[in-house]
């Protein structure tokens, strides 16, 4: 199943239109929750609403649960932590499914062949480690490994896997305190630029939505994309 | 109480807006980040002198109702008085009574996070007892009647311009900004003080529980003044200062340079042991000969044992204060010092929370990102963002919910998701152009 998540469903949708399009260029057969799909509870987590959040859970987990589905993938790093980490950490809830994140399906689809990877010019890109992939769940190889098919060189940032910056969006600070959010994704930015490189790619629909709002307010010429949007983007030859 | 958000987001906005400052902040504590892993890869063992250092706060703090009794005992038996002091209030009160024994007028200071935590200073100035810091970051942050914006380097966010101007006005002659000239103009000033100052107050870095021996790092020698010229020596510390043995406290002042300031060791480490003391006269023990006379021990709790009975909480204490947790942190580098109250970063908060209490820690403990490069540095490993997480579950039971959080959770228990959009249109993205 794709677990869609909010920010994309809502906010950044071309990753969820990328997500789809990849899985149907890859065959995979899948279905998302539609409509009936709601909130993980990731950011009432961070916020520190832990009661609310339960009702939420155990809500998400049945739904899931009554589709007899064993795995669930998500395009956004929030939710991803908050299945395979969260719920046990805080509310002592083992989901019944295996989780994950779009980059480890990804790596998964291009080791086994699903998709034919065409001929490219080669490319040169940056990454960025969103706090909840790479420091919190350690996963650093698998987007590196995708951007890596595709023809691509990526250039570090001074920061990057477990040093990486964070971009400014996360712990509930987008909503309370939105200048300090921009604030920091403006250092991030800063960073990325370092490495010459023109694309910024990343794998969290809050880091691309941060990132890519405070590089337009502030002209950063930089291109802030989620690792799906690259991938397709590089399938139908337009990047 | 519901003023607390709008209140301290206009601060986050004001300190946002003044740059010079931010980066000021930014370099120096990236440069403290280069210099401790640098420092890092000369230390042979490194490892093994974490997992030590590991070891000693945990057992410290797991007996540390133990190890306090141990402290009064042996400082007691080497002439010193102890005294445990419950509440700041307590604790200030108590300084200012041997102050007045002493018919003090002047105190010298080497720098304490904790009198910064009762606001000692302030208390004995209200008392007409002039107090003058010696740490130089300290002395300037005094004079120029600013806030610290680091545990060990005060003043970080000032720039040179402003330190020189400070010195010219205080000198009553021209100080360039190269900074030895600087230093050399606050030697000047400070060294009458030392000798002229009836008491002198110090904080510690590590208490041995059983020699009873306080151990003081510094890297201007300023602690060494203040701890021993004077007739009386105050030392005012946090109850969880304390470590078991005397070896035990000196590998964390081991330790605790290479992630403070990034320095292999310290100029000082200074260890007293109870007031100076000759028997060269007879073998006959006599109190007090060129250091001082009086030795006062005052332990702080203020908050601190309800923080050790608590299961979330009870890890801080194992801190050491070094600032390698606010060095890597995202929003220190951008905000500095008005990233918490008193205690800055996000271990401050959960320090604040306990000494000053919800309503001040509020702002700066929503202010954190979670995004864990402070567990990444510090040496203790400790789970700050799941204690931050856990603090602002306490907040939001206490009713501290920041009014855009409230407005997520109505939204997300009304839509199902947190902008408050229509069910329905959570969607509408697959209608377009999917092939
Ligand atoms: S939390 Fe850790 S890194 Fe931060 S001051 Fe304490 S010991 Fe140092």
């Amino acid at each position: 199943m794709y677990w869609v998540g909010c920010m994309a469903s809502y906010r950044v949708k071309e990753i969820a239109k990328s997500t789809v399009k990849i899985l149907k260029h890859a065959q995979i057969s899948f279905e998302t929750l539609g409509s009936n799909e709601t909130c993980c509870g990731s950011v009432l987590i961070r916020y520190g609403m832990l009661e609310e959040v339960e009702k939420l859970a155990k809500q998400t987990i049945t739904t899931i649960e009554n589709k007899n589905i064993n795995t669930v993938a998500t395009s956004c790093a929030g939710c991803y932590r908050t299945f395979a980490k969260d719920y046990y950490e805080y509310l002592d809830i083992k989901p019944p499914f295996t989780v994950l994140h779009t980059s480890q399906l990804l790596a998964d689809i291009i080791n086994n062949g699903k998709i034919s990877v065409p001929d490219l010019a080669p490319l040169t890109v940056t990454y960025h480690d969103p706090c909840h992939l790479g420091r919190h769940m350690g996963i650093f190889e698998e987007p590196r490994q995708v951007i890596k098919a595709f023809n691509t060189k990526i250039i570090e940032m001074k920061n990057s896997y477990m040093n990486s910056n964070c971009c400014g969006a996360g712990g509930g600070l987008m909503s309370t305190y939105r200048e300090l959010t921009a604030a920091i994704a403006e250092d991030r930015l800063r960073e990325a630029l370092e490495t010459k490189t023109r694309y910024l790619i990343t794998t969290c629909p809050f880091c691309v939505y941060n990132m890519r709002k405070t590089a337009e307010t502030l002209n950063i010429p930089i291109q802030v994309m989620d690792l799906t949007e690259f991938v397709i983007k590089r399938i139908e030859g337009k990047l | 109480m519901k003023d607390w958000y709008e209140i301290y987001k206009n601060t986050i906005i004001e300190t946002l807006s003044k740059e010079e400052i931010t980066k000021t902040i930014k370099k120096a504590a990236q440069k403290i980040t280069e210099n401790k892993d640098n420092a890092l890869k000369q230390i042979k063992n490194v490892e093994e002198l974490l997992k030590r250092v590991r070891e000693i706060r945990q057992n410290a703090i797991d007996q540390l109702e133990t190890f306090i009794k141990e402290v009064k005992e042996s400082i007691e038996a080497v002439g010193g008085t102890f005294y445990l002091a419950k509440t700041a209030e307590e604790a200030n009160k108590k300084v200012l009574e041997i102050c007045e024994e002493h018919e003090a007028k002047l105190v010298v200071k080497s720098k304490s996070m904790t009198t910064e935590e009762i606001s000692l200073n302030e208390y004995l100035e209200k008392h007409n007892i002039e107090v003058i810091e010696t740490d130089l970051g300290e002395f300037i942050i005094q004079q120029l009647e600013e806030k610290p914006s680091h545990f060990v380097a005060p003043a970080i966010h000032i720039p040179r311009e402003k330190i020189s101007k400070l010195f010219s006005k205080l000198t009553g002659e021209k100080i360039s900004q190269e900074i030895t000239e600087i230093t050399l103009a606050a030697r000047k000033l400070l060294r009458e003080k030392f000798i002229k100052a009836d008491i002198g107050i110090s904080g510690a870095n590590a208490i041995a529980a059983d020699t009873g021996t306080i151990l003081l790092v510094t890297n201007e020698g300023n602690g060494r003044f203040v701890t021993n010229a004077p007739p009386v020596h105050i030392c005012i510390a946090g109850i969880e200062k304390i470590n078991p043995t005397i070896e035990d406290a000196f590998i964390i002042t081991r330790i605790l340079p290479i992630y403070a300031t990034g320095q292999t060791m310290t100029s000082y480490i200074s260890l007293i042991t109870g007031p100076s003391r000759t028997a060269d006269i007879e073998f006959t023990t006599t109190i007090g000969v060129h250091g001082p006379k009086e030795l006062h021990l005052i332990l702080l709790d203020n908050g601190r044992t309800n923080m050790l009975k608590d299961p979330d909480f009870k890890e801080t204490l194992q801190c050491i204060r070094c600032g390698s947790c606010l060095n890597v942190c995202p929003v220190y580098q951008r905000i500095g010092g008005t990233y918490g109250y008193k205690y800055i970063g996000a271990i401050g908060t959960i320090y604040t929370a306990f000494t000053h209490g919800m309503e001040k820690t509020a702002g700066p403990a929503y202010t954190c990102t979670l995004c864990a490069k402070c567990a990444q540095a510090c040496p203790l490993e400790l789970n700050i963002p799941k204690m931050v997480t856990k603090l602002r579950s306490r907040l939001q039971k206490a009713g501290y919910t920041a009014p855009p959080h409230q407005k997520v959770l109505t939204n997300i228990l009304n839509t199902g998701n947190p902008f408050g959009e229509p069910e329905q249109t959570r969607t509408t993205w697959m209608k377009c152009d999917l092939q």
